[in-house]
């Protein structure tokens, strides 16, 4: 009997839904895509490529999984707080490689990035998977944050004065130069402030089922959301849904891990080809 | 001759859009070089693209020695013996001229076989063109060359029925215009049409007994261009009287920008090499010279984009100033209109509004980290209103502003606060008369409010219009300035050959 596929559609998309439980699970899967999304997004708005959340991710869980060993069983009220903050600024620091490869000798910091990511899993592997099963599961605090960051963003970007440099840097280059605004300093901004949410993410998505290829999801929730805070957050959360969908669908329908990742993939390739005016400008107007 | 009756052509593909060429007439008999001159808008281009067979009219009709004309293609157009020469060189800088020319002849030419033709071609009009050296290296006026000779290349039997050219002179120092005009001439003289169009009539003054004169779309009237005079013509595209730019006479003050031995490497363009200056409260100093010499790279030190290698290399009103940053000589009174509008000066894709905000953001407009948005409106309603644009397009995109609005608009940003110095690059390059003569007219007004102007600029007549001093650059290198008084366009024309 061939397989039903509103039952397929179900499990894949609604399923993950129906339950508080399942509720939690997706809102603790998206934080991390969340966190990772918006930094890639922002330093996208200026033309910023990063590529290695991933590894910048890597490093942040390795930090705050440092941190809890050496807090040991005495963990006090400061653990939580000093693990975030190593968490991102182990993020931070990863991504400060691309970032003065590019400014000091106009590497291009995409490529670098995304080697660097592959160089901090091959460095980390092994403690990254034991540094989940010290960390606290996140949940709700994880949200919380999550939501604060992406707030913090859309402020940052729509507002400030950084933020419209950062756009003038990704929109039209001489023009920001015309303008008096460094596109060095943009480029820092944008790989430090992307490393460290990704470090962020690291600290908090230790432990849950995406953890392998958050830092590619990540990029996809970020172009999905059209580059936009809000749009990142939603599509974090529908990119969450549909993993766990296919987890489910994996368990329950047979399918294999890479047939269920067919469907993001094509919401991405649907969006980005009926996508003649992308927000980053340039790219898509030099036809 | 070729004869155009009733010619229209929509500007879209709808219906009900608006007509580009409405009911174009137009007669040219062999032999006579024709003018048609228009404001950008007036329907030339179209014209010109409706006779390269780039696009179809909508109604009329041509002939061309009483033979109908239809052109489905640039190539029927070159089967009847019409070549058309575009503002843009359609020879690839990367090649010799020959292998440029072999690619133009088309169906398998050898580049030596194109040689051998240009050298016919060439001693046919006394013209001596290199067909080895390669098309980037050649200047302004010899491109053009080559591109009239290929033109009567492609033509069948290498005998051009029609001839059109698009702002022959553009850009072109006197002798190079000189040699372009004898050519032209040869070729009319072979029994070919030629219609020559041009946005400035003494473009056309030198070349042409009768022109036609567009205004939007329409044949406003044919003339003696000598007979009208300058003057008229401008009336007559326009459509208005325009009043000349007028200048009060006042004695400059003293020195704001001063320029000491400014030598600046450089990558990509020219170097600088030790350039000297001295700008006076009240005057205008014009920087004249053809595009490339290092104009960009000069206006680039002294808006603060490129640092110069030492802080006394530029002074700002006695300051020390080669190492600041743009934002800092923006806040000691220097104010810069870029040459290239859409790129540098403004950002396309944002309103007016941020782009009020691009080069006054260090003028109060933010608290405590944000943005102050009302303020901000306050301030481009200001600049607006100082240069006449409607006020409720503050939230529009600047991309959909015309290319005069949008000069204005940064006018108005730049010039509104109290400048001590403005840089302005090529300011009215792309624009019509009307719009070009307010530009003027604003340009001469700051300098009779006491702020001095640095006008850079291959148009010579421009400099020579408003500046009280003029200076050449050549190669990164500026030559002493003259008081205008004591040159002429011929002279400064020699000087830039010679560069050439």
């Amino acid at each position: 009997m061939p397989p039903d596929p509103k039952a397929g559609l179900w499990t894949l998309v609604l399923a993950p839904l129906a339950t508080p439980d399942g509720l939690a699970l997706l809102v603790a899967t998206a934080v991390p895509l969340i966190l990772c999304g918006l930094g890639i997004a922002m330093a996208c708005r200026a033309n910023v490529w990063n590529l290695g959340a991933e590894g910048q991710l890597a490093f942040g869980a390795a930090a705050a999984g440092l941190v809890a060993d050496l807090a040991g069983p005495t963990a006090g009220a400061w653990t939580m707080p000093a693990m975030l903050l190593a968490a991102a600024a182990a993020g931070l620091a990863w991504a400060a490689i691309p970032a003065v490869l590019r400014t000091r000798w106009s590497a291009p910091e995409g490529l670098v990035s995304l080697l660097l990511s592959y160089a901090a899993v091959q460095l980390l592997g092994d403690q990254r998977d034991t540094a989940g099963a010290r960390a606290e599961p996140q949940g709700e605090a994880g949200f919380v944050l999550a939501m604060a960051a992406a707030l913090l963003a859309w402020w940052l970007l729509a507002r400030t004065l950084t933020g419209f440099r950062l756009r003038v840097v990704g929109l039209a280059p001489r023009a920001a130069a015309y303008a008096g605004f460094s596109t060095d300093a943009v480029v820092w901004l944008c790989l430090l402030g992307s490393g460290g949410l990704a470090g962020l993410a690291g600290a908090i998505a230790a432990g849950t089922i995406l953890a392998p290829g958050i830092g590619q999801t990540a990029l996809v929730a970020a172009f999905l959301g059209r580059l936009h805070p809000a749009g990142v957050v939603a599509a974090s959360l529908l990119l969450a849904d549909l993993s766990l969908g296919a987890a489910r669908l994996g368990i329950g329908g047979g399918a294999t891990l890479a047939e269920t990742g067919v469907i993001p993939g094509l919401l991405l390739i649907c969006l980005l080809a009926c996508n003649r005016r992308t927000q980053t400008g340039r790219v898509a107007n030099d036809r | 001759m070729l004869e155009l009756r009733g010619v229209s052509r929509r500007v879209g593909q709808r219906e009900g859009d608006a007509l580009a060429c409405d009911g174009i007439d137009l007669a040219i008999s062999t032999g006579e070089i024709h003018g048609l001159l228009g404001e950008n808008g007036a329907g030339k281009s179209t014209l010109v693209r409706i006779l390269a067979g780039l696009a179809t009219p909508d109604a009329g009709m041509m002939l061309l020695n009483g033979a109908p004309l239809t052109l489905a293609s640039p190539r029927a157009a070159r089967a009847r013996g019409i070549g058309v020469v575009f503002q843009q060189t359609t020879l690839f800088a990367g090649m010799t001229l020959a292998e440029g020319l072999a690619v133009a002849l088309g169906s398998g030419t050898q580049p030596t076989a194109a040689a051998r033709l240009l050298a016919t071609t060439s001693a046919r009009f006394g013209v001596r063109l290199d067909p080895d050296r390669l098309v980037r290296s050649m200047s302004a006026g010899q491109r053009r060359l080559a591109e009239l000779l290929r033109c009567v290349m492609q033509a069948p039997g290498h005998m051009l029925r029609l001839l059109v050219l698009d702002e022959p002179d553009a850009m072109l120092a006197p002798p190079e215009a000189e040699a372009l005009t004898d050519l032209v001439r040869a070729i009319a003289a072979t029994g070919c049409a030629v219609l020559c169009c041009a946005r400035r009539s003494e473009d056309v003054m030198a070349l042409c007994v009768r022109v036609t004169v567009l205004r939007a779309g329409r044949v406003a009237t044919i003339c003696d261009p000598r007979e009208a005079g300058a003057e008229r013509l401008a009336e007559l595209m326009t459509g208005r009287a325009a009043p000349a730019t007028r200048r009060a006479r006042h004695r400059p003050g003293a020195a704001v920008l001063q320029l000491r031995g400014l030598s600046l490497p450089c990558d990509q363009g020219m170097a600088l090499h030790r350039i000297d200056l001295d700008l006076r409260a009240g005057e205008i100093l014009g920087i004249a010279g053809a595009a490339g010499h290092g104009q960009a790279e000069l206006v680039a030190a002294i808006s603060g984009v490129a640092l110069a290698r030492r802080p006394d290399d530029i002074l700002l009103e006695g300051v020390p100033s080669g190492r600041l940053g743009v934002a800092q000589r923006r806040r000691a009174g220097l104010r810069h209109m870029p040459a290239d509008r859409l790129d540098c000066g403004v950002v396309g894709e944002m309103t007016l509004s941020e782009n009020a905000f691009l080069t006054c953001w260090d003028m109060g407009l933010i608290r405590r980290f944000t943005i102050r948005r009302d303020k901000l409106e306050r301030l481009t309603r200001s600049i607006m209103d100082l240069v006449g644009l409607p006020p409720n397009r503050a939230a529009a995109s600047v991309a959909h502003l015309s290319g005069a609005e949008l000069q204005r608009f940064i006018l108005g940003r730049e010039l509104g606060f109290a400048p001590r110095v403005v840089v302005a690059e090529r300011p009215t390059w792309g624009l019509g008369i009307g719009a070009a003569r307010d530009i003027h007219q604003a340009l001469l007004d700051l300098a009779a409010a006491g702020v001095a102007v640095l006008l850079v600029s291959d148009d010579l007549d421009e400099v020579l219009a408003l500046s009280d001093r003029v200076a050449v650059m050549t190669e990164g290198q500026l030559s002493q300035s003259v008081a205008v008084t004591e040159t002429s366009a011929a002279q400064l024309g020699v000087r830039l050959a010679d560069a050439a």
